[in-house]
């Protein structure tokens, strides 16, 4: 410890350090995607549909699965918080929040392996709505990362999780209005 | 409790299995070559079918990156100009052909696909 540092300042700059140290973990994720959309060549193919009817249809809808997972992550996380009522969540909240979460994270894989594989990273901004689709569909696996990061660090400021929960609920809300909320849209209800 | 638990661990380690194979999946997965153009003249239905919607429709119509063409077409679409609205315009993802598919192509893949898969 420094000379006339305390012990509380150690611990915040520590933990801001790991912190700072998980964020540019979570930017590596995000760019790596990036790139990878941009420079490989769209297959324009699918590699499996799931029974529906063709690519973007499972797309849709694996991905209108993974907002309703997370919704429920999000209420089980309040709960958590004590923000749901005066009683503390019971014991099994914390594991059913962590499997959504995980259940919401594999649902996803073949939405971002399409996205990535078949279809690429749009970097022209003319084409607002997948250049923005692009932009937070990576950063959302880099905020992912983050999060799992900051979950397993207890070297990390309290107001980590929330924050970068809400974030990455931000991203998907964004996600899905960019993708599923669209093509529902344009081609019809349910459209399996 | 316990339960809870460990269905939390397997499903991490499946989860952890799938983001390993979304990986490798991404480097190592060759995209399938498009179908030969049969030797029908270039205007033919079929012609068409191969060279612009089989890609993404199958070469069967079966569906793929887009939808399910064979056996469902004629009764999503009852009126062939409605379907034509779709192949000229675009809809959804689907894009517009009306710049690079004369009105006599579009029809001619249209009925194609009514008579040969629909």
């Amino acid at each position: 410890m420094a000379k006339g540092t305390t012990p509380d300042a150690t611990i915040e700059r520590r933990d801001h350090v790991t912190l700072l140290a998980a964020a540019l973990a979570g930017a590596a994720v995000a760019v790596a995607l990036g790139v990878y959309g941009r420079r490989h060549d769209p297959a324009g193919q699918a590699l499996f549909t799931l029974g529906f009817s063709g690519t973007i249809n499972m797309k849709a809808w694996l991905a209108t699965g993974v907002l309703a997972l997370v919704i429920v992550q999000v209420v089980l996380a309040l709960w958590l918080y004590g923000k749901l009522g005066r009683s503390a969540a019971p014991e099994w909240v914390g594991p059913a929040h962590r499997l959504v979460g995980t259940l919401a994270f594999l649902v996803s894989l073949p939405v971002a392996y399409h996205c990535l594989w078949s279809l690429g990273f749009e970097s022209h901004a003319d084409h607002a709505r997948r250049f923005w689709h692009s932009l937070f569909g990576c950063a959302f696996y880099g905020v992912f990362t983050i999060k799992v990061l900051a979950v397993r660090s207890r070297r990390m400021p309290g107001w980590t999780l929330p924050v970068v929960g809400g974030l990455l609920f931000s991203l998907l809300v964004g996600l899905w209005l960019t993708s599923a909320l669209w093509f529902f849209d344009k081609s019809g209800f349910p459209s399996f | 409790m316990g339960t809870l638990v460990r269905v939390v661990r397997a499903v991490q380690l499946v989860a952890a299995v799938a983001t390993a194979a979304f990986v490798i999946l991404l480097f190592t997965n060759e995209p399938q070559k498009p179908a030969a153009v049969p030797k029908a003249g270039p205007d033919t239905g079929q012609a068409i079918f191969v060279t612009r919607c089989a890609s993404c429709h199958g070469a069967d119509g079966g569906g793929g990156f887009g939808p399910t063409l064979a056996g469902v077409v004629v009764s999503r679409y009852p009126n062939p100009a409605d379907q034509e609205a779709v192949v000229a315009n675009g809809r959804g993802s689907m894009p517009s052909f009306a710049g690079s598919l004369t009105p006599a192509q579009i029809t001619a893949v249209v009925a194609y696909t009514r008579t040969n898969l629909g």
